[in-house]
């Protein structure tokens, strides 16, 4: 199946799978979860293959589904996942890379509210502006911001901590 | 000049930290063959479709939610939310009301306890009980010909039971009447009060009834028939 943009849901899969998945997992801090939820999103969209044809922006299109899937995720896992909890997937699903220390970024990730994350990582992995944030969340502008700003701090404040962290470094360097 | 200086470090600072950030959020590794169990569920649902084990009808077509699509879930529970508190103020009023004695639940009683259709010893015992203790308290000759209450040789006519709730009770008394001493159909509140006793009556074909209690009549019968 073909969609109009010319990509199969199976080329969408090459081509956003990873990032859909990366931002699922940073929300749930599950590997799991987050392979079920973007697997259920691209059946979907291949499912609902005219919708994806009229959507002028693809990228942003699925983008909503996860953000959407993820949110019912989060309804049905009520139970928020401790510090403790997120430490023992992080050990297993992330590995190390160059900068900072992904298992205390998650955890610093998942330490904010939310409303905080769900900003932080619109605005990181959509590249999405304040006003497109506003518009999906349903909140003012003036409310992104502030969101943004404080969840920045936060995370910017939670990563410095770290001793081991080199996300100081990462910046100096 | 060396405050400009500062912000555009702190600006350079913070586009660093930015791009940084938004970088190492990004760099998360997939699980081992991820895309490709994907894809592989994409062809079984799109061969399951095809051989038309699911058509398309068939399947939940979930729209992406909008903001505004939650906002209208959100309404809609606040919605389901309100009408459950009304159905349960509802029920609760009607149970309430069923629950209070009604006028024609006297009568009956009153035509029970005169046709003998009581317990003999529980009808005999209130009849004890109101002529010792409650009717020495309350007369009802000034509200009531009580000569019309009495037999022929001048014996009490009536009957009396006594009605028994948690937190009260009621006597109901039952005369036969020959003709009308002019009362409302439905229990009305009579003069007459002392000791702390009330007094409601009401009579029907032939009937007239008596209800006394120490306290509140509202407990007993309809609120509205005060008004």
């Amino acid at each position: 199946m073909t969609s109009s943009h010319g990509l199969s849901t199976e080329a969408l899969v090459d081509r956003f799978g990873r990032l859909l998945y990366a931002y699922a997992f940073r929300m749930t801090a599950s590997s799991a979860d987050a392979e079920d939820i973007v697997q259920n999103v691209f059946l979907r969209a291949m499912q609902n293959q005219e919708s994806i044809a009229q959507a002028s922006n693809i990228q942003a299109y699925l983008f909503a589904m996860v953000r959407n899937e993820t949110s019912k995720w989060m309804m049905r896992n009520k139970r928020m996942k401790t510090v403790e909890d997120i430490e023992s997937v992080t050990d297993n699903d992330v590995t190390e890379t160059s900068g900072i220390d992904q298992d205390w970024l998650q955890i610093g990730l998942m330490k904010l509210p939310d409303a905080f994350r769900r900003v932080l990582l619109m605005f990181y992995f959509e590249d999405a502006s304040y006003k497109e944030i506003a518009d999906a969340m349903d909140v003012p502008i003036g409310t992104v911001m502030s969101r943004l700003s404080r969840a920045k701090q936060a995370l910017k404040d939670h990563l410095t901590q770290s001793e081991s962290s080199s996300f100081r470094n990462g910046i100096q360097s | 000049m060396s405050e400009s200086r500062n912000d555009k470090i702190r600006w350079e600072f913070a586009d660093e930290a930015d791009r940084l950030l938004r970088d190492q959020l990004r760099s998360v590794e997939c699980p081992t063959s991820m895309l490709e169990r994907w894809k592989e569920s994409i062809r079984n649902s799109d061969n399951s479709q095809a051989s038309g084990s699911l058509g398309p009808s068939e399947i939940a077509f979930d729209k992406v939610l909008t903001s505004t699509m939650v906002r209208g879930m959100s309404q809609r529970w606040w919605s389901i939310a309100i009408a459950a508190t009304l159905i349960c103020l509802v029920v609760g009023w009607s149970v309430f009301q069923w629950r209070q004695p009604s006028d024609q639940m006297f009568y009956t009683q009153s035509q029970m306890v005169l046709n003998g259709q009581l317990n003999p010893t529980t009808v005999e015992l209130a009849k004890l009980t109101w002529f010792e203790s409650v009717g020495s308290q309350l007369s009802l000759s000034r509200v009531i010909d009580t000569e019309t209450l009495a037999s022929a040789d001048g014996d009490f006519s009536g009957a009396i039971v006594k009605i028994s709730s948690a937190s009260d009770s009621v006597y109901v008394m039952a005369y036969p009447i020959p003709r009308s001493l002019g009362f409302s159909r439905s229990l009305r509140p009579v003069p007459g009060t002392s000791g702390g006793w009330v007094m409601a009556a009401m009579e029907s074909d032939g009937v007239l009834v008596v209800i006394a209690t120490k306290g509140s009549l509202k407990n007993w019968i309809n609120v509205n028939a005060f008004t």
